[in-house]
């Protein structure tokens, strides 16, 4: 998998605005279908952040979430002369992501590798830290963060495919249970229940965290 | 209301990277390089096509390809023909042979043997004495057959019975199973007689040629030699 992207400097997500996502829908599946390739850049330009966020988290690694982006909106742009009028893009993105990120944990799994960058933790997952903490924090607090942190995340990836999904979706994409539904193939009940069960599994992973 | 300690900590982790600024580019630098490698093998195709002598030799192949499938449907044809023709020949000379007598019953209302007269070669005097040995022979083998019918119908009514009533007379059953036995063998010996008095009176290759359609015959391992 090329390596090539560039993805260095952590900031705040911009969120997608629905409405405007909502309204531009219809006229970009149309301009789309009619092979209007500014209409490609547009959706680009507004998908790229959410994309890229929800891929970060699931790979854990900048590189591979560019790559595994990037490769969606080539699928998008191989399919465009065929998508359905009534084709919802969010579903569509999120759904072809989720798959691509699914096929290639699984890979990772098969193949795992030493990163040079954090050579105690086999595929080079977890990258540095990402969250917050105050400059003027002690250094034990810290360092009870970074544990955290990492305890977290490594709690997300031992998560099944669709209990992480949903689980990213929801919480940090901040989508409907009908638009997951819609991206995991199945009811609003069954968004629910994946919710409830990936919860579960982090509560009993994070049970000597939580009470902190 | 209290938050959950677990959304406390989920909420930590909410900062990812931006994306790179250079995303766009590379997804329209792989798009071009896809699109590149698809005209390619287009064009390798076209290429390919646009020289006459692969165009000839192409519809030189296919038109090979057509005539070999042709020769051997019809090298196919009279063989299953001949072979079909063979099955219901030994419908009519063996009460065993097959599920039911119906063939049997058609078979007796046209000319079974005219078949064996061009499958065979068989000259004018051949034909006329094969055909007086299977009229000779066809009374017996009415009147087994009309008994093989007996007992499968017989064998129908104890399975019904089995099925109905859950048991059956084992005396009627031993007995039906008795007539049975005593019926194949003498089924088994008539077609065996028949068969051979016909191949008597052909030549070698005719012999070989008939009992090679009849295939294996009931308690007959080989009956060339």
């Amino acid at each position: 998998m090329p390596q090539s992207l560039q993805c260095p400097i952590p900031a705040s997500p911009l969120p997608v605005q629905a409405e405007v996502v909502e309204d531009s829908n219809d006229r970009w599946v149309t301009s789309l279908r009619e092979g209007d390739d500014r209409a490609f850049d547009s959706i680009i330009a507004t998908w790229q952040k959410p994309l890229f966020a929800f891929a970060w988290r699931y790979v854990q690694n900048s590189a591979e979430a560019c790559d595994l982006v990037a490769e969606t909106f080539v699928r998008l742009h191989r399919k465009r002369l065929s998508l359905r009028a009534d084709t919802r893009l969010s579903a569509w993105l999120f759904t072809t992501l989720a798959n691509l990120c699914h096929n290639h944990h699984r890979w990772k799994k098969r193949h795992p590798t030493v990163s040079l960058d954090n050579p105690g933790r086999s595929g080079g997952r977890v990258e540095t830290d990402a969250l917050p903490h105050a400059e003027e924090e002690p250094p034990t607090t810290h360092m009870e963060r970074e544990e955290d942190a990492t305890a977290l995340k490594q709690a997300i990836d031992q998560l099944p495919h669709d209990l992480k999904t949903a689980l990213l979706l929801h919480h940090y994409e901040k989508l409907s249970y009908r638009e997951i539904a819609g991206v995991v193939g199945c009811s609003e009940r069954g968004v629910e229940t994946r919710l409830y069960r990936a919860r579960q599994r982090l509560r009993t992973a994070l049970s000597g965290r939580l009470g902190n | 209301m209290e938050t959950d300690p677990l959304d406390t900590l989920l909420d930590r982790w909410r900062r990812p990277p931006e994306p790179p600024s250079n995303l766009g580019q590379e997804v329209w630098r792989r798009i071009a390089r896809n699109e590149e490698a698809t005209t390619g093998w287009r064009m390798r195709i076209e290429a390919l096509y646009s020289r006459p002598s692969f165009v000839l030799a192409l519809v030189a192949a296919c038109l090979a390809t057509g005539f070999l499938i042709s020769e051997f449907r019809l090298f196919r044809a009279p063989m299953e023909n001949s072979q079909e023709l063979a099955r219901r020949y030994r419908t009519l000379i063996d009460p065993t042979f097959g599920e039911s007598n119906t063939d049997r019953t058609r078979e007796q209302r046209g000319e079974p043997l005219d078949w064996m007269k061009v499958e065979l070669q068989l000259t004018e005097a051949q034909f006329e004495r094969i055909k007086a040995i299977h009229e000779r022979s066809s009374p017996h083998l009415v009147a087994l057959a009309g008994q093989v019918t007996r007992l499968r119908d017989e064998l129908a009514a104890f399975e019904r019975e089995r099925r109905t009533e859950g048991s059956i007379d084992f005396l009627a059953f031993a007995r039906w199973a008795d007539t049975q036995r005593s019926v194949d063998r003498e089924c088994s010996a008539s077609t065996r007689r028949l068969v051979l008095a016909t191949a008597d009176v052909m030549n070698e290759a005719q012999r070989i040629r008939y009992l090679g359609l009849l295939g294996p015959l009931p308690g007959d391992k080989n009956i060339l030699h």
